[in-house]
């Protein structure tokens, strides 16, 4: 089993019991376009590289290429080369950007650890945890405050460990290891650039990576992939897209997804370009405005509904590439065969399968059987998670300019039929016998007395997509907006079996203070025992309780710093943020911080705009008390509109 | 990546901020019931969502949707 692998020209694997092999990799990248002969005749006398011709092919179709093969840390020169002969834009290069340990792994067929469960449990984990900075460094759960007899330790412990999983590991390893080399041990590593990126509308900070050669670090405290999957489920899916660990810990699932279908090019022999030609297609303003939309998002109208069924498609969009054969080579292109979407009048292809949709169905698949065996072995939560996550990013991917497969008419295809299906549902429902209360993109909530099964069934006939019952509730609320109608996505409910499940209130959020989603969370579990609306009137008291003596703990100033924490997520440095308000005063406090990163603070004057972002001396009531409020107008929501309701209830019968 | 062209429930925002321009013309009641018949035209504005229809006659229609229902429950 190969746990690592790392270098560039030459390349090294390292084992299950720490061997390393030392392997020779040559990698081949295409060109295509005219007069192919001035390339060969240019670069042919050039000693480090051979040249063939042959016919590859693209997602559109076979193309005459030539074959360049080289040492990996020549592509650079060599595509500069091509550019300059071709004037930067006449021949299209192919294979030229991607991971070559990946390319070099799928053409000699080698494995990533393993798709065994059961083998990498074997794994020897080296864990390490630094508390403020190298004063207290914990080891496989011991606690060092000496840091020679620490690095003495970890080196010790190294030799026979396979993965290193710290805890803050990026941010102090530099300093960890700088000493640990004065000490005589010497450790071949290498620090990745930090960045800030948007990813779904969030500013994420991407700090520098410690990379170890021969043994994968990952950085717990930043790595999405590892909190979602832990190590399980990220070996298993580098297993799954022949990335090496240490990598994969530290992109988005959407460049995951992206590795995926680059993989499964290079094992189809399929081409991918350098730089992608598939500009959007002119189009009239009405198809531009009609197909320019998202998901379709229904208006609730606030307020308690009582035995309401929650059904959802199961992974919607991935399933509308597979089953509607989406890709860019099928929406629009050259085709015997058509089925026509007639809201934007795109032209799918109907007499072959398209690359995206094929690669997404074994993704699809895949998922689906883990999903399966989760239900029966809770070890596979985490691998189900991080695939999930790939299938979700999967669709938004199709609308990203560089994505390799990517094309804005595929994304829009794919919004464009999820709204038709979820009007033909929203049909079907109501055919049923059922109200439709809300609906968001691939979520329908509806009440009535139909047999909800037969709606089910006859969704998953008309829309050939899957679609299962999320749960059914005993009640739901819906909350107004500050404007007094509907919020979107601003719910909670109690389902038949217990489960308590809420969206976008308070307690959901991280930019509110503790102590108002404690109050929020005392208030839930009141309502848990929620069965009727006379139930609503019953616990009324009760509830005002608690909000009262969280209001007290606020204005008699007993309110701890865990109480008062608010944190958010710095979205640009404090000069361009354009209101002086107390988030600007926090990130300025945090010298530091980055876009991205997360600040915490407690608010001890906001009209002053003052601060604390260590141990807190006093605190602004005002500002927790308006808070609370806040908090409690939105949990108390159900008290009064059920009061409302027992009312119009009463007028109806009189 | 994003979009280009507004939503509908942005759009007929849009229309609510073009009519409230003339709200210091005239009196508080009068801005009331403005505000009642925006929020009736924002209760449907997801309806946007699926046609191509003029913002300014899904507003509306909208509003006269909302009154009639109104008028039907009383």
């Amino acid at each position: 089993m190969i746990i690592d692998i790392y270098g560039r020209d030459n390349l090294y694997t390292i084992d299950l019991h720490h061997n390393r092999k030392e392997w020779e990799y040559l990698h081949e990248i295409y060109v295509h376009g005219p007069r192919l002969e001035k390339i060969s005749d240019e670069l042919g006398g050039i000693s480090w590289i051979k040249i063939e011709e042959k016919y590859m092919r693209d997602i559109y179709g076979e193309k005459k290429v030539l074959s360049i093969l080289t040492r990996p840390s020549k592509i650079k020169t060599i595509i500069e080369a091509i550019e300059s002969i071709g004037r930067k834009y006449q021949y299209q290069i192919y294979n030229a950007d991607i991971d070559t340990l990946q390319a070099f792994l799928v053409k000699n067929n080698l494995e990533l650890f393993s798709n065994n469960i059961d083998e990498l449990e074997k794994l020897e984990v080296l864990e390490i945890g630094f508390q403020n900075g190298l004063e207290e460094i914990e080891i496989n759960g011991e606690t060092f405050h000496n840091v020679s007899i620490a690095i003495d330790e970890f080196f010790h412990l190294i030799k026979n460990s396979n993965v290193i999983v710290s805890n803050h590991g990026d941010t102090f390893f530099p300093k960890f290891f700088g000493i640990a080399r004065k000490y005589g041990y010497e450790t071949y590593y290498r620090i990745t650039k930090e960045r800030s990126f948007e990813s779904y509308g969030r500013v994420v900070h991407r700090k520098n990576g410690f990379i170890i050669e021969g043994i994968p670090h990952i950085d717990a405290s930043t790595s999405f992939m590892y909190s979602e999957g832990g190590l399980i489920g990220l070996s298993l899916l580098s297993n799954f897209i022949s990335i090496p660990i240490w990598k994969l810990a530290r992109i988005t699932p959407g460049t995951a997804v992206s590795s995926y279908e680059v993989k499964k090019s290079l094992e189809m022999g399929v081409m991918i370009p350098l730089y992608k030609w598939d500009h959007e297609e002119p189009k009239d303003i009405d198809t531009f405005i009609e197909a320019d939309r998202g998901g379709l998002i229904l208006q609730p109208k606030p307020g308690v509904y009582w035995d309401v069924y929650e059904i959802d498609f199961s992974s919607m969009y991935p399933s509308i590439i597979v089953f509607y054969n989406l890709s860019p080579e099928t929406v629009n292109g050259k085709c015997q065969e058509f089925e026509i979407i007639e809201s934007l009048g795109f032209k799918i292809c109907k007499h072959r399968e398209g690359y995206l949709s094929k690669f997404l169905r074994d993704l699809l698949l895949h998922r689906l059987e883990i999903k399966k065996i989760k239900k029966v072995d809770s070890r596979f939560e985490g691998v189900d998670a991080v695939f999930k996550w790939l299938l979700l990013t999967s669709f938004g991917y199709t609308g990203y300019k560089n994505a390799k497969f990517g094309k804005i008419e595929v994304h829009e295809a794919v919004t464009g039929i999820g709204r038709e299906i979820l009007q033909k549902s929203i049909q079907i429902a109501t055919d049923e016998g059922f109200k439709v209360i809300h609906g968001i993109v691939d979520s329908l909530w509806l009440s009535g007395n139909g047999d909800i099964n037969s709606v089910i069934e006859r969704i998953e006939r008309e829309t050939r997509l899957q679609i299962a019952l999320e749960g059914k509730y005993k009640w739901i609320v819906f909350l107004p907006s500050r404007e007094g109608i509907g919020a979107l996505n601003r719910y909670f409910g109690l389902m038949y079996g217990g489960k308590m499940k809420i969206r976008g209130i308070d307690a959901r959020r991280s930019d509110v203070p503790n102590i108002c989603k404690r109050m929020q969370e005392d208030v839930l579990g009141l309502y848990s025992s929620i069965n009727s609306r006379e139930d609503f009137s019953r616990i009324k008291e009760e509830a005002l309780a608690i909000y009262e003596k969280y209001l007290e703990i606020i204005q008699m100033g007993r309110a701890t710093d865990e109480d008062l924490t608010v944190n958010f997520v710095a979205t640009r440095y404090p000069e361009f943020y354009l209101n002086s308000n107390v988030r600007k005063s926090a990130l300025m406090k945090n010298t530091e911080a980055k876009p991205g990163d997360k600040i915490s603070f407690i608010v001890i004057n906001e009209k002053s705009k003052t601060v604390s972002v260590m141990d807190s001396i006093g605190y602004d009531i005002g500002f927790y008390t308006r808070k609370l409020r806040s908090s409690w107008e939105q949990i108390s929501f159900p008290l009064k509109d059920n009061l409302y309701q027992m009312l119009l209830e009463n007028y109806d019968r009189n | 990546m994003g979009r280009n062209s507004p939503s509908s429930r942005m759009e007929i925002e849009q229309i609510a901020s073009e009519i409230r321009k003339f709200y210091r013309l005239i009196p508080l009641e009068d801005r009331e019931l403005i505000e009642d018949l925006i929020s009736r035209a924002k209760e449907m504005a997801y309806l946007g969502s699926v046609t191509n229809l003029d913002p300014y006659f899904l507003f509306l229609l909208s509003v006269i949707i909302s009154i009639k229902k109104e008028k039907q429950f009383l």
